[in-house]
């Protein structure tokens, strides 16, 4: 009951604040202002450079692990108490 | 601040025993029935027609698929053994309503003529010296008032040769009964031998019949299991299998049967819901007994191969999900009609998995919650798993008592509070990810999972003129990425010589990917413990000296 409630609370703010936002009603949803065309091609030429040279993958999975693991550190530290103990 | 060491993590590597399996041989029991063949056209393919002695003769179950008219048969054996003036072979042909070799009757006999001289018709008369040999019988189309015998494909036939003694019974074939007169009237099967050493016996099948055996795997094998592997079967089950049992496989003394048994170990592993688990585990599903479907008990039937559907109904004990064991076993001993000292060899093992619909109170819940066709839901009120399944309801529209319309429901209301409407979750979980702002993240992970490129890249493609001197040489089109890419014809052309052929690629990825994946574990664990370049300098850092003061 309460996961529902939090979903439809969602949906709520979503649509509401979803109004005031690019993009709004389309089906599929596209990032707005051209940046899903430049997204596209970013992960195109990522897609790209792993098939055509073989370590080149490996690297690249590698940064977005690093990436990643970068993002979820900056936000563990956003915790309070698990923050302070990171840190 | 705390400075985290740096520590080494000694790993033990523990050495794990592989077992070898004992591949034991079958046991080699010296078999009281001997394959026979069908003899046409010079071929001989039907392996798995295995005669026996049934008592008065020796009969061969016939596959379907025979057709044609039936003109001779012979048999090949020594059938001077008793001096009598002559021994004399007959025939009869049953046909059987079931492919079990059930249910026949006589459909044709050649025997029985009573003249003793002259021409013979419908059986042979053997010579008392004869030695082991082949004896072919022709059959005469117009034997007495019948016509030609014409084979049903469809059919399952049964020929039996039956053996008797001419001077006794002056050429009168003695079928059933009366077995003392009878050469071949041997009860016990294993001493067929002494039955005037009658070998193995040939039907010849005459004017291009068309015959195709519908069984090629002659070992004894499953040719299907009941229930079906990854099916929910019922309470009340049919339990047993298809198999085809080969002759040589039954033992001397004893019988050949499916040993059946089940637990539902693999439900008190794999449950999805908790409170089922600790219910399976808790013994309520304990493993029914094991069931033994014994293939015959008859003396005849034990020794003739075929296929045979040994089935036999249980209820089991409890819902969920199973695992059958199959076992098609040899049980033999001298004992055996005592049932004393059975020693046990299985020829055949198999498992299946299937599940056991509905019968535990907890499986009647978890049931009715997962389909609206169980037994809490009808047609005229909700179940529970009416309203999981529903696309309409919903907490927030059945609890509304606004809508009395339609979408109010106090019942599905009450339900929703303590199920969680999954198709409604489903639904609103697909609204976020199609609206903004939570969608553009959706978007960008789509994107992200996008498993092809659009594009390529950049090649080389040159074309001569038409004057040039290389123009006979053709375009040149050279793709120097996809040459280096382990698709490149270059890279592949390149191989090791050892047996595996390796590429380069292949053996170098595995020490690109250990560089790489070195460095990436370096830096995280270089973030997390905060190492940095005067990492190991004995000096105290600044920031301690501060705190000393």
């Amino acid at each position: 009951m309460i996961f529902e409630i939090i979903m439809y609370g969602i949906i709520v703010l979503s649509d509401f604040f979803g109004r005031f936002l690019p993009g709004y009603g389309e089906v599929p949803l596209k990032l707005p202002w051209g940046v899903d065309d430049y997204v596209a091609l970013g992960i195109n030429g990522y897609k790209v450079l792993a098939q055509s040279f073989p370590p080149m993958q490996t690297i690249l999975n590698a940064f977005l692990i690093y990436i990643g693991f970068r993002i979820a550190i900056q936000l563990l530290k956003a915790v309070p108490i698990l923050g302070r103990t990171l840190q | 601040m705390q400075k985290l060491k740096n520590s080494l993590i000694y790993c033990s590597i523990s050495l794990a025993v592989v077992g070898g399996m004992y591949v034991g041989s079958a046991k080699n029991t010296e078999a009281a029935v001997i394959a026979a063949q069908i003899v046409y056209g010079g071929q001989s393919n039907v392996q798995h027609a295995i005669i026996g002695n049934i008592g008065y003769g020796f009969a061969q179950k016939m596959p379907p698929g025979i057709s044609g008219n039936f003109g001779s048969y012979t048999v090949r054996g020594n059938f001077g053994l008793t001096g009598t003036p002559s021994n004399e072979i007959g025939l009869h042909i049953d046909e059987c309503l079931y492919s079990d070799y059930t249910s026949c009757s006589v459909v044709r006999n050649y025997y029985g003529d009573t003249v003793h001289t002259g021409t013979r018709h419908g059986f042979y008369h053997i010579p008392v010296s004869s030695t082991e040999d082949f004896y072919t019988i022709t059959i005469d189309p117009i034997y007495g008032d019948q016509t030609p015998f014409i084979f049903n494909a469809s059919k399952y036939y049964i020929m039996i040769v039956e053996v008797a003694n001419e001077g006794v019974y002056d050429d009168d074939w003695y079928v059933n009964g009366a077995s003392s007169a009878l050469l071949c009237s041997l009860p016990n099967v294993n001493t067929f031998t002494d039955c005037g050493g009658l070998g193995t016996t040939f039907y010849d099948l005459e004017d291009t019949p068309t015959f195709t055996p519908p069984i090629s795997d002659t070992t004894t094998h499953f040719i299907s299991l009941s229930p079906q592997n990854g099916t929910t079967t019922a309470t009340t089950s049919s339990v047993g299998a298809l198999i085809y049992a080969n002759g040589n496989d039954f033992p001397n003394y004893g019988r050949l049967h499916v040993h059946f048994t089940q637990d539902s170990a693999f439900a008190c592993q794999n449950s999805g819901a908790v409170y089922d688990a600790v219910y399976t585990c808790a013994g309520s599903n304990a493993p029914a007994d094991p069931i033994d479907l014994d293939l015959s008990t008859s003396t005849a039937d034990r020794l003739i191969a075929g296929t045979y559907n040994l089935a036999e109904n249980i209820t089991f004990p409890a819902g969920g999900n199973w695992t059958g064991t199959y076992e098609i076993q040899q049980v033999s001993t001298p004992w055996y009609y005592l049932g004393l000292f059975n020693s046990y060899n299985t020829l055949v093992a198999t498992t299946t998995h299937f599940t056991i619909g509905q019968l535990s109170p907890m499986d009647m819940i978890r049931a009715a919650v997962a389909s609206s066709s169980a037994a809490f839901a009808s047609t005229t009120q909700h179940g529970i798993g009416a309203i999981l399944a529903s696309t309409t309801a919903s907490l927030a529209t059945a609890c509304n008592p606004f809508t009395f319309s339609s979408n109010f429901n106090l019942g599905d209301c009450l339900t929703l509070v303590i199920w969680p409407g999954q198709q409604a979750i489903s639904d609103d979980f697909t609204i976020i990810q199609n609206t903004p702002p939570w969608g553009y993240v959706f978007r960008v992970i789509d994107l992200l999972s996008a498993t092809t490129s659009s594009s390529s890249m950049p090649q080389i493609d040159y074309t001569f003129a038409t004057d040039s001197p290389m123009s006979v040489m053709g375009d040149i089109h050279f793709d120097p990425f996809g040459e280096i890419a382990s698709a490149g014809t270059l890279v592949n052309e390149m191989t090791s010589d050892r047996s595996d052929h390796a590429t380069v690629w292949t053996i170098l990825m595995p020490v690109v990917n250990v560089f790489v994946y070195l460095i990436l574990a370096f830096m995280i664990i270089h973030d997390l413990t905060g190492i940095h370049s005067h990492a190991g300098n004995s000096k105290p850092r600044r920031d301690d000296i501060t705190a000393k003061k």
